[in-house]
């Protein structure tokens, strides 16, 4: 007996386990149609067991890390989404050939169904570490669930263990439990998040529950004998789909928003609860997004335009002020000084191992966004939520963007990165600024986002997270006054920056900045 | 998505004056980081709520910006929180009118009905409660002047803070024609792009 401190289920598996634990489900697969099937199954249970256990570790270091995996934990994890994949493919294998040999599906076999679905959504969690969107494919799920509805098992119940803890569970709750993860955790969200996606889904096992017919627009749609993921709306008469109604989704939305109001929160029912309350607002918000663009009818993705070539990318607001707007932030300024966030935490150690340029190859354009690829190297550091600045020519502007989207090749040395573009006229703006508690202003550069809208109601600043927790009042010089400004609410967060609206709060005209005195409505001749 | 609704986490609002135990200070910590973050910018806890006028506004930027769902969980937070305040149920009821929610308002009407029965402003919420949901007992008959417009007009209540010279509205608009106008200076080809 090893005592709980020194358990092997404690410690990351290596990769000598790994390899015979991989042997060890390629056996079994070859031997299914000879061995009794009670044997097969009394293995695979076991061998289920042990990849839960042993997959911990990896899936808590994964979500505990804030930096960007290294090469061995995107193996770790990549090694967690095949082995589960490979458990669920041969899970339905053993299921397929029970029930043809027996004829029929006892609580052994409906049980192995159950622990497939419930390892193909284990494995979608870890999507992430092991490849691209173009190589998802769930036709192993939706085989499972066929199976489950010809054996009429698809709305039994099994007791399975989540994170330690018994949960009862039907199978096709397992089912769309995988199908929503895989809806959000295609490089939208972070493992972290995908973490509390999952923690939730699993409070809400019991609303997962099909429907034969459409119940509206908004329901999402399974197609049965597809390889893809959930779909919005009624499916094409003939084909084989089920449907998951949106109500029942969008009333628990509003029960967890309902326990954080009421801080309800139990922090510490699992490793996902206990993640910092604003990575849970940050999947609300990805959820909100999902569950509401069936309401506002299917969403149609932009044209792609191939593109060709290589571009500068500059990381986060310090960057961007500094090396993508160097000139224009001192123009009309020569007394005015930098205030850069990110500079001085600079060590100089750093700064000599700072890399000069971060150069991505741009492969396609859209409307509203671009796709960049790049080796592991030049994309550290960029991770979904970051705020990038993008020369796509020298003379041209700098197009400010957040990464939506970012996945690595499995095996390659490939990073994959998608954006939406915030705005192609920013400014940097110098401004004084005075904080409510303290008599002393100072100068800094600020990130202007201008508005679509010409009442400039939807201008804003980008400015880092630090800058929005004092109450602070800005003022800059502009060709017809001195403008007072302050921020009024967030419009867009990213990793470690907002997107700040403004509420313009006095104008002092030209003479009236000489005279010190605060115009509140402008001149009338 | 549909609207949020914590009226019933306004009945449960601590009553205060003892200091709270471990298990309130636990929720008070979740809680506020969920406003801090839920709402950057606006507010950093649940006692920056209290700060009326600051979360009226935000909400009516939230709602005109159409992030009405957002614009009505910060007041429903303000109301749970600060029930004895009336300013926010006021200007939840508004945005709810303004919404033509009937079935939203008729609610929070009785909540409110119940926490301030003796609220001058209860006339005002009779009058819109009559002229969006007619027939609702509650509220009495319509009377003669409807409330059918958006804005600070006179058969509205502006409980949502509606600037009324819009002095705010037209300096915000020469702030950004004078970034433009910076923009042209500076790189005349990229602002043009741009406008």
């Amino acid at each position: 007996m090893t005592t709980a401190s020194h358990s092997p289920y404690d410690a990351i598996p290596r990769a000598e386990f790994r390899r015979e634990f991989d042997d060890a489900v390629r056996a079994l697969r070859e031997k299914i149609l000879t061995l009794e099937t009670g044997v097969a199954i009394e293995r695979f249970v076991a061998l289920s067991d042990e990849l839960k256990l042993r997959t911990n570790p990896i899936r808590k270091q994964l979500i505990e890390t804030c930096l960007d995996w290294t090469d061995e934990e995107r193996a770790m994890g990549g090694w967690m989404h095949a082995s589960n994949q490979r458990m669920g493919s041969l899970g339905r294998r053993i299921v397929t050939v029970a029930t043809k040999k027996a004829g029929g599906a006892d609580e052994t076999v409906v049980h192995v169904a159950a622990r497939s679905l419930q390892h193909i959504g284990n494995g979608v969690k870890a999507e992430l570490a092991n490849g691209r969107v173009a190589s998802r494919d769930y036709r192993e799920l939706h085989a499972l669930m066929r199976l489950a509805i010809s054996l009429d098992c698809a709305k039994a119940k099994v007791t399975l263990m989540v994170q330690g803890a018994p949960m009862s569970v039907s199978l096709e709750a397992l089912y769309f439990r995988a199908l929503l993860l895989a809806r959000f955790a295609h490089g939208v969200i972070t493992m972290p998040q995908i973490e509390i996606l999952d923690w939730w889904i699993w409070q809400w096992r019991g609303i997962l529950a099909s429907v034969p017919q459409a119940t509206g627009p908004n329901c999402l749609r399974a197609d049965l004998e597809s390889s893809g993921g959930l779909r919005l709306g009624p499916g094409a008469p003939g084909h084989a789909a089920v449907y998951l109604p949106a109500e029942p989704l969008a009333e628990a939305y509003r029960w967890i928003v309902a326990e954080f109001h009421a801080g309800r929160v139990d922090r510490g029912a699992s490793a996902a609860a206990a993640l910092p309350v604003a990575e849970h607002v940050a999947v609300l918000d990805v959820l909100r997004r999902g569950l509401s663009r069936g309401e506002k009818g299917l969403a149609t993705r932009d044209a792609r335009r191939v593109a060709e070539g290589t571009v500068e990318v500059l990381v986060d607001i310090a960057e961007i002020i500094a090396k993508g707007f160097a000139c224009e932030a001192t123009a009309g300024h020569p007394a005015f000084t930098m205030d850069f966030e990110a500079r001085p935490s600079r060590s100089a150690i750093a700064r000599v191992y700072e890399q000069a340029k971060r150069m991505l190859n741009l492969y396609d354009t859209s409307q509203t966004g671009l796709g960049l690829e790049g080796d592991a190297d030049s994309c550290r550091g960029i991770a979904i939520g970051s705020l990038l600045g993008i020369r796509l020519s020298p003379s041209g502007p700098v197009e400010v963007c957040r990464v939506v989207r970012r996945l690595q090749d499995g095996g390659a040395d490939r990073v994959t990165i998608g954006v939406r573009r915030l705005t192609s006229a920013a400014q940097v703006l110098p401004v004084t600024c005075e904080s409510s508690g303290s008599e002393n202003s100072r100068t800094r550069a600020l990130l202007f986002v201008p508005g679509e809208d010409s009442s400039g109601s939807q201008d804003g600043f980008l400015v880092p997270d630090s800058l929005l927790r004092e109450r602070i009042r800005f003022e800059s010089e502009l060709d017809d006054g001195a403008y007072a400004f302050r921020f009024n609410r967030v419009r867009q967060k990213g990793r470690g920056w907002s997107l700040a609206g403004i509420e313009v709060v006095s104008v002092k005209r030209p003479q009236a900045v000489r005279a010190g005195a605060a115009i509140s409505r402008p001149s009338v001749k | 998505m549909a609207e949020s609704n914590t009226r019933s986490a306004a009945q449960q609002a601590p009553a205060g004056g003892k200091p709270p135990s471990d298990s309130e200070a636990g929720a008070r910590a979740v809680r506020d980081a969920y406003i801090a973050a839920r709402f950057a910018g606006v507010a950093r806890s649940g006692e920056d709520l209290a700060e009326t006028e600051r979360v009226i506004r935000a909400a009516r930027l939230y709602f005109q910006e159409s992030h009405k769902v957002k614009a009505a969980e910060l007041l429903d937070l303000a109301i749970a929180l600060h029930p004895a305040r009336e300013e926010p149920w006021l200007a939840r009821l508004e945005l709810a009118f303004l919404a033509r929610n009937s079935s939203d308002f008729t609610g929070l009407a009785q909540a409110f009905r119940h926490f301030h029965p003796a609220s001058a402003a209860w006339k005002e919420v009779a009058r819109l409660g009559a002229a969006l949901c007619p027939g609702e007992p509650l509220f009495g008959p319509a009377t003669a002047t409807e409330a059918s417009r958006y804005g600070p007009w006179p058969d509205t209540p502006n409980w949502i803070q509606a600037s009324w010279d819009l002095t705010s509205e037209v300096q915000g608009a020469e702030f950004h024609n004078a970034m433009l106008r910076r923009a042209h200076a500076a790189r005349p080809e990229q602002a043009a792009r741009a406008a």
